[in-house]
Protein backbone atom coordinates (compact mmCIF):
# COMPACT_ATOMS: atom_id res chain seq x y z
CA UNK A 1 0.00 0.00 0.00
CA UNK A 2 1.45 3.25 -0.65
CA UNK A 3 2.39 5.45 2.22
CA UNK A 4 -0.31 7.82 1.90
CA UNK A 5 -2.83 5.39 2.11
CA UNK A 6 -1.49 3.86 4.48
CA UNK A 7 -1.06 7.13 6.75
CA UNK A 8 -4.81 8.47 5.54
CA UNK A 9 -5.86 4.80 7.25
CA UNK A 10 -4.13 5.30 10.41
CA UNK A 11 -5.67 8.71 10.70
CA UNK A 12 -9.81 7.45 9.73
CA UNK A 13 -9.20 5.03 13.17
CA UNK A 14 -9.57 7.32 15.50
CA UNK A 15 -8.54 10.93 13.95
CA UNK A 16 -11.57 11.77 11.65
CA UNK A 17 -14.25 12.46 14.76
CA UNK A 18 -11.51 14.82 16.36
CA UNK A 19 -10.96 16.45 13.08
CA UNK A 20 -14.91 16.96 12.44
CA UNK A 21 -14.89 18.28 15.92
CA UNK A 22 -12.58 21.19 15.58
CA UNK A 23 -14.42 22.02 11.93
CA UNK A 24 -17.76 22.09 13.84
CA UNK A 25 -16.31 24.57 15.97
CA UNK A 26 -15.46 26.43 12.93
CA UNK A 27 -18.76 25.69 11.21
CA UNK A 28 -20.86 25.53 13.54
CA UNK A 29 -22.89 23.58 11.13
CA UNK A 30 -22.27 19.80 11.03
CA UNK A 31 -22.61 19.62 7.30
CA UNK A 32 -20.03 22.26 6.50
CA UNK A 33 -17.76 20.48 8.58
CA UNK A 34 -18.09 17.38 7.57
CA UNK A 35 -17.49 19.09 3.74
CA UNK A 36 -14.19 21.33 5.51
CA UNK A 37 -12.54 18.58 6.91
CA UNK A 38 -13.02 15.93 3.52
CA UNK A 39 -11.83 19.37 1.36
CA UNK A 40 -8.70 19.59 3.58
CA UNK A 41 -8.00 16.01 3.99
CA UNK A 42 -7.88 15.65 0.00
CA UNK A 43 -5.85 18.94 -0.08
CA UNK A 44 -3.84 17.60 2.23
CA UNK A 45 -3.25 13.99 0.87
CA UNK A 46 -3.35 15.43 -2.87
CA UNK A 47 0.45 16.85 -2.45
CA UNK A 48 3.03 14.39 -1.77
CA UNK A 49 4.15 14.37 1.87
CA UNK A 50 7.55 15.21 3.14
CA UNK A 51 6.72 13.51 6.81
CA UNK A 52 3.76 10.92 6.20
CA UNK A 53 3.70 10.11 9.55
CA UNK A 54 -0.17 10.18 11.15
CA UNK A 55 0.59 13.08 13.57
CA UNK A 56 2.24 15.46 11.09
CA UNK A 57 -0.44 14.54 8.14
CA UNK A 58 -2.97 15.49 11.62
CA UNK A 59 -1.41 18.68 12.48
CA UNK A 60 -1.02 19.48 8.67
CA UNK A 61 -4.26 19.29 7.76
CA UNK A 62 -5.98 21.10 10.94
CA UNK A 63 -3.60 23.97 9.37
CA UNK A 64 -5.45 23.28 5.99
CA UNK A 65 -8.80 23.00 7.72
CA UNK A 66 -8.36 26.64 9.13
CA UNK A 67 -7.15 28.23 6.65
CA UNK A 68 -9.79 26.83 3.93
CA UNK A 69 -12.51 28.20 6.24
CA UNK A 70 -11.26 31.45 6.74
CA UNK A 71 -10.70 31.99 2.58
CA UNK A 72 -14.54 30.26 2.32
CA UNK A 73 -15.84 32.36 5.04
CA UNK A 74 -14.54 35.46 3.32
CA UNK A 75 -16.39 33.84 0.06
CA UNK A 76 -19.47 33.72 1.87
CA UNK A 77 -19.01 37.51 2.95
CA UNK A 78 -19.09 38.67 -0.44
CA UNK A 79 -22.01 36.53 -1.10
CA UNK A 80 -23.47 37.97 1.81
CA UNK A 81 -22.79 41.64 0.19
CA UNK A 82 -24.78 40.75 -3.13
CA UNK A 83 -27.32 38.83 -1.58
CA UNK A 84 -28.49 40.59 1.81
CA UNK A 85 -31.88 39.16 0.99
CA UNK A 86 -31.28 35.99 0.68
CA UNK A 87 -28.51 35.60 3.53
CA UNK A 88 -28.53 38.78 5.46
CA UNK A 89 -26.39 38.82 8.79
CA UNK A 90 -29.66 39.33 10.96
CA UNK A 91 -30.03 35.61 10.30
CA UNK A 92 -28.13 34.45 12.84
CA UNK A 93 -29.69 36.87 15.13
CA UNK A 94 -33.43 35.19 14.67
CA UNK A 95 -34.41 34.02 18.28
CA UNK A 96 -35.71 30.89 16.58
CA UNK A 97 -32.47 30.05 14.82
CA UNK A 98 -30.72 30.20 18.66
CA UNK A 99 -33.94 28.06 19.31
CA UNK A 100 -32.45 25.59 16.26
CA UNK A 101 -28.98 25.84 17.22
CA UNK A 102 -29.57 25.13 21.14
CA UNK A 103 -26.36 26.47 22.13
CA UNK A 104 -25.50 29.78 23.38
CA UNK A 105 -21.57 29.09 22.49
CA UNK A 106 -22.38 28.50 19.00
CA UNK A 107 -24.35 31.47 18.46
CA UNK A 108 -21.83 33.70 20.06
CA UNK A 109 -19.07 32.12 18.05
CA UNK A 110 -20.86 33.35 15.10
CA UNK A 111 -20.72 36.77 16.43
CA UNK A 112 -16.48 36.92 15.93
CA UNK A 113 -14.97 37.27 12.61
CA UNK A 114 -13.64 34.17 10.72
CA UNK A 115 -9.98 34.54 11.85
CA UNK A 116 -11.11 35.46 15.58
CA UNK A 117 -13.20 32.51 15.86
CA UNK A 118 -9.90 30.59 13.82
CA UNK A 119 -7.48 31.71 17.12
CA UNK A 120 -10.28 30.79 19.66
CA UNK A 121 -10.49 27.16 18.28
CA UNK A 122 -6.93 26.91 18.21
CA UNK A 123 -5.88 28.44 21.42
CA UNK A 124 -8.81 27.38 23.39
CA UNK A 125 -9.75 24.06 22.09
CA UNK A 126 -6.56 22.66 20.69
CA UNK A 127 -4.68 24.59 23.27
CA UNK A 128 -1.97 25.61 21.11
CA UNK A 129 0.68 28.31 21.67
CA UNK A 130 0.14 31.37 20.78
CA UNK A 131 3.20 31.25 18.45
CA UNK A 132 1.68 27.85 17.15
CA UNK A 133 -1.72 29.98 16.33
CA UNK A 134 -0.02 32.20 14.72
CA UNK A 135 2.16 29.87 12.56
CA UNK A 136 -1.30 28.01 11.38
CA UNK A 137 -2.65 31.73 10.58
CA UNK A 138 0.30 33.32 9.28
CA UNK A 139 0.14 36.11 10.76
CA UNK A 140 1.88 37.77 13.72
CA UNK A 141 1.87 36.82 17.31
CA UNK A 142 0.64 40.41 18.04
CA UNK A 143 -2.32 40.11 15.70
CA UNK A 144 -3.19 36.52 17.37
CA UNK A 145 -3.12 38.05 20.73
CA UNK A 146 -5.54 41.30 19.66
CA UNK A 147 -7.70 38.87 17.78
CA UNK A 148 -8.06 36.61 21.20
CA UNK A 149 -8.85 39.74 23.10
CA UNK A 150 -11.28 41.49 20.95
CA UNK A 151 -12.85 37.47 20.57
CA UNK A 152 -13.22 37.24 24.36
CA UNK A 153 -14.50 40.56 24.90
CA UNK A 154 -17.26 40.07 22.67
CA UNK A 155 -17.84 36.37 23.69
CA UNK A 156 -18.13 37.21 27.38
CA UNK A 157 -20.90 40.37 26.70
CA UNK A 158 -22.80 37.12 24.85
CA UNK A 159 -22.11 34.31 27.06
CA UNK A 160 -22.77 36.43 30.31
CA UNK A 161 -26.28 37.50 30.19
CA UNK A 162 -27.08 33.90 28.64
CA UNK A 163 -25.14 32.56 31.96
CA UNK A 164 -27.40 34.81 34.53
CA UNK A 165 -30.62 33.60 33.07
CA UNK B 1 -17.08 41.62 32.35
CA UNK B 2 -14.21 38.95 32.03
CA UNK B 3 -14.36 35.04 30.79
CA UNK B 4 -12.75 32.92 32.29
CA UNK B 5 -10.22 30.80 30.07
CA UNK B 6 -10.80 27.43 31.66
CA UNK B 7 -14.73 28.00 31.74
CA UNK B 8 -14.26 29.08 27.50
CA UNK B 9 -12.67 25.60 27.44
CA UNK B 10 -15.11 23.76 29.31
CA UNK B 11 -17.47 25.62 26.43
CA UNK B 12 -16.02 24.56 23.35
CA UNK B 13 -15.25 21.18 24.66
CA UNK B 14 -18.85 20.84 25.29
CA UNK B 15 -20.15 22.24 21.94
CA UNK B 16 -17.74 20.44 20.01
CA UNK B 17 -19.00 16.86 20.75
CA UNK B 18 -22.11 18.39 19.42
CA UNK B 19 -20.76 17.28 16.20
CA UNK B 20 -21.99 13.85 14.42
CA UNK B 21 -19.39 11.33 13.44
CA UNK B 22 -18.19 11.51 10.54
CA UNK B 23 -20.30 10.16 7.25
CA UNK B 24 -17.17 9.82 4.78
CA UNK B 25 -14.86 6.98 4.77
CA UNK B 26 -11.27 6.38 3.68
CA UNK B 27 -12.54 4.92 0.42
CA UNK B 28 -14.71 7.62 -0.42
CA UNK B 29 -11.61 10.08 0.24
CA UNK B 30 -8.73 7.77 -1.53
CA UNK B 31 -10.95 8.09 -4.69
CA UNK B 32 -10.78 11.48 -5.02
CA UNK B 33 -7.48 11.78 -3.65
CA UNK B 34 -6.37 9.45 -6.51
CA UNK B 35 -7.99 11.73 -9.36
CA UNK B 36 -6.62 14.83 -7.47
CA UNK B 37 -3.06 13.54 -7.43
CA UNK B 38 -3.52 12.55 -11.39
CA UNK B 39 -4.69 16.03 -11.84
CA UNK B 40 -1.86 17.74 -10.18
CA UNK B 41 0.72 15.34 -11.99
CA UNK B 42 -1.02 16.54 -15.22
CA UNK B 43 -0.53 19.61 -14.45
CA UNK B 44 2.94 19.59 -13.17
CA UNK B 45 4.19 17.55 -16.04
CA UNK B 46 2.29 20.11 -18.35
CA UNK B 47 4.19 23.04 -16.66
CA UNK B 48 7.82 20.65 -16.64
CA UNK B 49 7.46 20.45 -20.50
CA UNK B 50 6.47 24.53 -20.80
CA UNK B 51 9.82 25.20 -19.12
CA UNK B 52 11.63 22.79 -21.02
CA UNK B 53 9.93 24.12 -24.17
CA UNK B 54 11.09 27.77 -23.13
CA UNK B 55 14.37 26.28 -22.43
CA UNK B 56 15.04 24.96 -25.74
CA UNK B 57 13.38 27.60 -27.51
CA UNK B 58 15.22 30.83 -26.14
CA UNK B 59 18.33 29.63 -26.97
CA UNK B 60 17.72 28.65 -30.51
CA UNK B 61 15.86 31.99 -30.71
CA UNK B 62 19.06 33.98 -29.44
CA UNK B 63 21.18 31.54 -31.62
CA UNK B 64 19.96 33.35 -35.12
CA UNK B 65 19.48 31.66 -38.35
CA UNK B 66 19.55 28.00 -38.03
CA UNK B 67 17.34 24.66 -37.08
CA UNK B 68 14.29 26.69 -36.49
CA UNK B 69 12.84 25.97 -32.43
CA UNK B 70 11.03 22.65 -31.36
CA UNK B 71 8.93 24.00 -28.87
CA UNK B 72 6.59 21.84 -27.29
CA UNK B 73 3.95 23.45 -24.93
CA UNK B 74 2.09 21.51 -23.01
CA UNK B 75 -1.26 22.91 -23.62
CA UNK B 76 -2.71 22.83 -27.41
CA UNK B 77 -4.15 25.17 -29.55
CA UNK B 78 -7.62 23.21 -29.40
CA UNK B 79 -8.82 20.09 -26.98
CA UNK B 80 -10.01 16.69 -28.24
CA UNK B 81 -12.59 15.20 -27.02
CA UNK B 82 -12.55 11.13 -26.01
CA UNK B 83 -15.17 8.94 -25.16
CA UNK B 84 -13.70 5.64 -23.36
CA UNK B 85 -15.88 2.09 -23.35
CA UNK B 86 -13.73 -1.10 -21.68
CA UNK B 87 -15.60 -4.01 -22.17
CA UNK B 88 -18.66 -2.64 -23.46
CA UNK B 89 -19.51 -0.57 -20.38
CA UNK B 90 -19.13 2.99 -22.06
CA UNK B 91 -18.60 6.06 -19.39
CA UNK B 92 -19.11 9.56 -19.65
CA UNK B 93 -15.78 11.42 -19.79
CA UNK B 94 -16.73 15.36 -18.14
CA UNK B 95 -15.49 18.02 -19.80
CA UNK B 96 -14.04 19.85 -17.09
CA UNK B 97 -13.87 16.61 -14.68
CA UNK B 98 -12.01 14.01 -14.03
CA UNK B 99 -11.34 10.76 -16.27
CA UNK B 100 -13.60 8.21 -16.02
CA UNK B 101 -12.49 5.09 -13.80
CA UNK B 102 -13.18 1.20 -14.51
CA UNK B 103 -12.47 -1.73 -12.01
CA UNK B 104 -10.36 -4.43 -14.07
CA UNK B 105 -8.92 -7.49 -12.05
CA UNK B 106 -5.06 -8.43 -12.42
CA UNK B 107 -4.91 -10.63 -15.62
CA UNK B 108 -7.95 -9.43 -17.10
CA UNK B 109 -8.52 -9.38 -21.16
CA UNK B 110 -9.47 -5.91 -21.96
CA UNK B 111 -11.78 -4.73 -24.87
CA UNK B 112 -10.81 -0.72 -25.07
CA UNK B 113 -12.45 1.61 -27.39
CA UNK B 114 -11.95 5.10 -27.53
CA UNK B 115 -13.43 7.82 -29.93
CA UNK B 116 -11.69 10.85 -30.18
CA UNK B 117 -13.31 13.95 -31.51
CA UNK B 118 -10.67 16.50 -33.15
CA UNK B 119 -12.68 19.98 -33.58
CA UNK B 120 -13.39 21.92 -36.84
CA UNK B 121 -10.60 23.57 -38.20
CA UNK B 122 -7.77 21.25 -36.65
CA UNK B 123 -5.72 18.46 -37.39
CA UNK B 124 -3.66 15.91 -35.47
CA UNK B 125 -0.47 14.86 -36.73
CA UNK B 126 0.09 12.19 -34.69
CA UNK B 127 -1.88 10.56 -31.81
CA UNK B 128 -0.73 7.65 -29.24
CA UNK B 129 -2.92 5.46 -27.28
CA UNK B 130 -1.25 3.21 -24.46
CA UNK B 131 -0.55 2.53 -20.72
CA UNK B 132 1.28 4.59 -18.10
CA UNK B 133 1.26 4.42 -14.43
CA UNK B 134 0.21 7.81 -13.60
CA UNK B 135 2.54 10.04 -15.31
CA UNK B 136 1.28 11.81 -18.62
CA UNK B 137 4.01 12.21 -21.57
CA UNK B 138 3.71 14.50 -24.01
CA UNK B 139 4.93 13.02 -27.44
CA UNK B 140 8.65 14.00 -27.52
CA UNK B 141 10.45 15.68 -30.80
CA UNK B 142 8.93 14.67 -34.53
CA UNK B 143 6.25 13.21 -32.65
CA UNK B 144 7.97 10.30 -30.87
CA UNK B 145 6.84 7.81 -28.35
CA UNK B 146 5.53 9.92 -25.07
CA UNK B 147 8.27 8.19 -22.68
CA UNK B 148 5.77 7.12 -19.88
CA UNK B 149 4.06 5.29 -22.34
CA UNK B 150 4.31 1.69 -22.10
CA UNK B 151 2.85 -0.48 -23.51
CA UNK B 152 1.43 1.47 -26.54
CA UNK B 153 -1.70 0.11 -27.79
CA UNK B 154 -2.68 2.29 -30.84
CA UNK B 155 -0.29 4.99 -32.83
CA UNK B 156 -1.58 7.01 -36.31
CA UNK B 157 -0.03 6.83 -38.88
CA UNK B 158 -1.59 9.50 -40.74
CA UNK B 159 -2.91 12.84 -39.33
CA UNK B 160 -6.68 12.82 -38.13
CA UNK B 161 -9.16 15.60 -39.88
CA UNK B 162 -12.14 17.02 -37.66
CA UNK B 163 -14.48 14.69 -36.50
CA UNK B 164 -14.61 11.27 -34.66
CA UNK B 165 -11.86 8.49 -34.95
CA UNK B 166 -12.10 5.52 -32.96
CA UNK B 167 -9.87 2.91 -31.97
CA UNK B 168 -10.58 -0.43 -30.85
CA UNK B 169 -7.86 -2.22 -28.68
CA UNK B 170 -7.37 -5.42 -26.66
CA UNK B 171 -4.89 -5.37 -23.71
CA UNK B 172 -4.37 -7.85 -20.82
CA UNK B 173 -3.96 -6.54 -17.75
CA UNK B 174 -0.81 -7.73 -15.67
CA UNK B 175 -0.71 -10.40 -13.81
CA UNK B 176 -0.14 -9.89 -9.68
CA UNK B 177 -1.12 -6.15 -9.28
CA UNK B 178 -1.98 -5.36 -5.40
CA UNK B 179 -4.98 -4.73 -4.89
CA UNK B 180 -5.75 -0.80 -5.41
CA UNK B 181 -3.23 -0.49 -8.34
CA UNK B 182 -4.25 2.60 -10.84
CA UNK B 183 -2.75 2.22 -14.39
CA UNK B 184 -4.03 4.60 -16.68
CA UNK B 185 -5.41 4.43 -20.47
CA UNK B 186 -3.69 8.04 -21.91
CA UNK B 187 -2.90 10.06 -24.85
CA UNK B 188 -0.22 11.96 -26.26
CA UNK B 189 -1.04 13.96 -29.14
CA UNK B 190 0.64 16.46 -31.38
CA UNK B 191 -0.61 19.30 -33.95
CA UNK B 192 0.62 21.45 -36.14
CA UNK B 193 -1.03 24.14 -35.36
CA UNK B 194 1.17 26.43 -32.75
CA UNK B 195 3.60 23.17 -32.85
CA UNK B 196 1.77 21.86 -29.67
CA UNK B 197 2.73 18.42 -27.85
CA UNK B 198 -0.16 17.31 -25.43
CA UNK B 199 0.09 14.23 -22.94
CA UNK B 200 -3.06 13.62 -21.00
CA UNK B 201 -5.32 10.79 -18.95
CA UNK B 202 -8.11 9.16 -20.50
CA UNK B 203 -9.44 6.65 -18.17
CA UNK B 204 -8.09 4.89 -15.07
CA UNK B 205 -7.89 1.45 -14.51
CA UNK B 206 -8.17 0.04 -11.05
CA UNK B 207 -7.73 -3.03 -9.80
CA UNK B 208 -10.76 -4.04 -6.55
CA UNK B 209 -9.56 -3.84 -3.28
Amino acid sequence: MESWKQTLAELSRDRFASLKRQAFLLCGNDGQAEDLVQDALIRAFAQPMRTPRPDAAEAYVRVIMVNLFIDGARRRSRWNRTAPLLTGTDMSADPADQVLTRDVLLTALNDLSPRQRACVVLRFYQDLPVAQVASALGIGEGTVKRYLSEAMTRLAARLSPAESE
Amino acid sequence: MVLDEQELRHHLAAAADRASAPRFTVDDLTGRIRRRRAKITGLVSGSLLAVAAIAVAVPVALSGPGTPPTAHPAVGPFRLSFTVAVNGQPRVFPKNGPPPSFTATPGEHLRIRIGVTVPAHAEVTTLWLGISRGVFTAPGPHGRRPASMDPVLAHTRKPLTPGLHTFAMTWAMPTGLPRGTTLWLVTGWTTRQENASVGQGVAELVTPR
